[in-house]
């Protein structure tokens, strides 16, 4: 099935995605230079497609840097993480990060100087799809999250909060991603925009298969995924989240 | 010199010819005649626009090296503020490469448009002091060139060097 094929199948026509997600964190550990304990410690786990995971701490707990070992963006000093079956280590993380896995941040991280329509196309045409083919599938999108025509063309600037973190998961969507990390999604919400944040997000992972891990110290989110992750001094659990993993 | 006025008249064994001339030096005015204008110089004003001269010769090599640092710094100072969209692009999966010439490129860009604005400009106020002065342009322009391509390639492995997510990151 060639990229544009499995591009159109994936998202333009809203179908619940066959694939099935392998993430899977194998002993993994991450110590900075010159720090005198890892950030990241002995972490094993395995996500699955169609669960939205949260992972709780307190700050300093290494959520951050988890979140980059499973983003690509850096490779763990010790252990391996795992796509598809291959070790990130082996694969070209440029293309991992491209195709694979996409992210939504705190500041939402737009590019000022495009439209919200020139946003979510950018992915697509840097997975080779022509502007033309990327523009109706950028409208789908947004559409699907909320976005009038009207605000499509409009500056990142011209939006609110709210409306600027469902481009930015509009943008997330837009490759062949299968994974969306969440970087303190709602951290700059308020109440009423994190519920249809956390909405939108948990209908992505169940209704269309998207593995959804977010990173969050709003144990509104926490409640709201279906695992919620406690980290804590580097290590992951699973179990209930409290008042002192939002720290 | 003699006063030569009129026709025919002779400055030594030479023959002046036909000269309208009201070259004539007095030493006690100390003024100067120009043959063909009709304004006064005073030699104090000659001395200083003499001394003026000396000082912009003296000068221009410190234009030079300014024009060199601005194209140094000022270029890669752009480049410094745009780290946080460079690393949103590569979380994005832009390659590395590609991201340092997307910056490289679009200050060298930015630099080229300025030089032809400059010199385009001067050329149409004033074509015979823009070809006089086109050694002076290039002797500016040059090393600013070189200071922006040199500035803008080291900021741009600097600013792609950083840890991608840390700057994404709002502190609290």
């Amino acid at each position: 099935m060639s990229k544009i094929e499995d591009v159109e199948k994936g998202f333009y026509t809203w179908e619940r995605r066959e694939n099935m997600v392998n993430l899977a964190l194998k002993n993994v550990s991450y110590t900075y230079k010159n720090a005198p304990k890892p950030a990241v410690s002995g972490i094993s786990y395995q996500f699955e497609e169609g669960r939205v995971y949260a992972i709780v701490g307190p700050s300093g707990s290494g959520k951050s840097t988890l979140l980059s070992l499973l983003a690509g963006l850096d490779l763990p000093t010790d252990g391996e993480v795992v796509f598809d079956g291959e070790s990130l280590a082996g694969l070209n993380l440029d293309r991992y990060r491209r195709e694979s896995i996409s992210m939504i941040f705190q500041a939402f991280h737009l590019f000022p100087l495009l439209t919200v329509m020139e946003n979510v196309c950018f992915p697509m045409e840097l997975c080779g799809i022509t502007p033309k083919d990327a523009k109706p599938r950028a409208q789908a999108l947004l559409e699907g999250v909320g976005i009038t025509k009207e605000q499509m063309n409009r500056f990142p600037s011209k939006l609110s909060g709210g409306e600027r973190q469902r481009v930015a998961i509009a943008r997330s969507l837009a490759s062949s991603a299968k994974i969306i990390l969440g970087d303190e999604p709602t951290g700059n919400l308020d109440g009423a925009n994190t519920q249809n944040i956390i909405d939108i997000l948990c209908s992505l992972a169940h209704e269309k298969g998207y593995c959804v891990i977010i990173v969050t110290h709003d144990l509104e989110v926490a409640r709201a995924a279906d695992v919620a992750l406690r980290m804590r001094d580097g290590e992951l659990r699973e179990g209930i989240v409290s008042g002192e993993d939002s720290k | 010199m003699e006063i030569a006025r009129g026709r025919g008249l002779k400055h030594g064994d030479k023959d002046v010819g036909v000269v309208e001339l009201l070259a004539e030096k007095q030493d006690a005015d100390r003024n100067f005649y120009s043959p063909m204008a009709s304004f006064q110089i005073n030699s104090d004003s000659l001395k200083d626009m003499e001394r003026l001269c000396g000082l912009l010769e003296e000068l221009f090599p410190i234009v030079v090296v300014s024009a060199l640092l601005v194209g140094m710094f000022g270029h890669s100072i752009v480049i410094m503020q745009s780290t946080r969209d460079a690393v949103l692009l590569r979380v994005l999966g832009v390659t590395k490469k590609r991201v340092r010439c997307m910056l490289v490129l679009g200050q060298v860009f930015l630099c080229l448009t300025g030089v032809l604005i400059v010199a385009g400009g001067l050329c149409l106020y004033s074509p015979g002091l823009f070809l006089k002065s086109s050694d002076t342009l290039a002797a500016c322009f040059v090393p600013y060139f070189i200071g922006c391509v040199l500035s803008v390639s080291i900021a741009a492995v600097q600013v792609t060097r950083h840890r991608i997510l840390e700057l994404l990151q709002v502190r609290e």
